[in-house]
């Protein structure tokens, strides 16, 4: 849980803070083992 | 001062005062009430801020992983102490803030008072479970409730 939250908000408060792409933010919790489709961040699962 | 201008400025706030700017303030810096609106629509429509209502722009909920008010979850470090929204932005506040805290939160099926804090840049036990109700690609439907 932690290394999956410092890496989808750790840049967050940055000035030169982008929003990440779904595809970014899918393979972070892909990263976490959250895989299930419980955890797709698209109706598709296409962001992947 | 553009949308992103008034994102980090509304994020810079939070980060060293754990509030947000009031709208009549906003209005101030971006040129007049109509001005704050349009800009603080946009940058909820971007999931950059979460507005009250976002029909009549105005005042600010969130701006993830802080809230705007006392919630259940409260995070508290050496340089201030924020509010979030739930118990993962609990754990995310200390992150982006790249500060070490404690975080005042009880746990949802005891009721108890939780014991969990960052130190040295880590999390002090991965005792415990942080519990998503809603589904990932459900969650900006409606971010208040998620």
């Amino acid at each position: 849980m932690w290394p999956l939250t410092k890496a989808w908000y750790g840049d967050r408060v940055a000035d030169d803070y982008a929003p990440a792409s779904i595809d970014h933010l899918q393979r972070l919790l892909d990263s976490a083992g959250l895989t299930s489709p419980f955890w797709r961040l698209t109706e598709d699962g296409s962001a992947v | 001062m553009d949308d992103l201008d008034l994102r980090r400025l509304i994020y810079r706030r939070l980060a060293h005062t754990g509030e947000v700017p009031s709208f009549d303030e906003i209005a101030d810096l971006v040129g007049g009430p109509v001005e704050a609106a349009s800009s603080l629509g946009r940058l909820h429509d971007r999931h950059m801020i979460v507005l009250d209502d976002r029909d009549d722009p105005g005042e600010i909920a969130m701006a993830l992983p802080f809230a705007s008010r006392p919630t259940g979850h409260r995070v508290v470090g050496s340089a201030g102490s924020w509010w979030a929204n739930c118990a993962w932005d609990a754990l995310a506040i200390p992150a982006a803030l790249d500060a070490d805290a404690r975080i005042e939160a009880t746990w949802l099926d005891t009721d108890e008072p939780v014991d969990l804090s960052i130190e040295g840049g880590e999390l002090s036990t991965t005792d415990g479970w942080v519990h998503f109700a809603v589904p990932a690609r459900r969650w900006w439907d409606d971010i208040v409730e998620t």
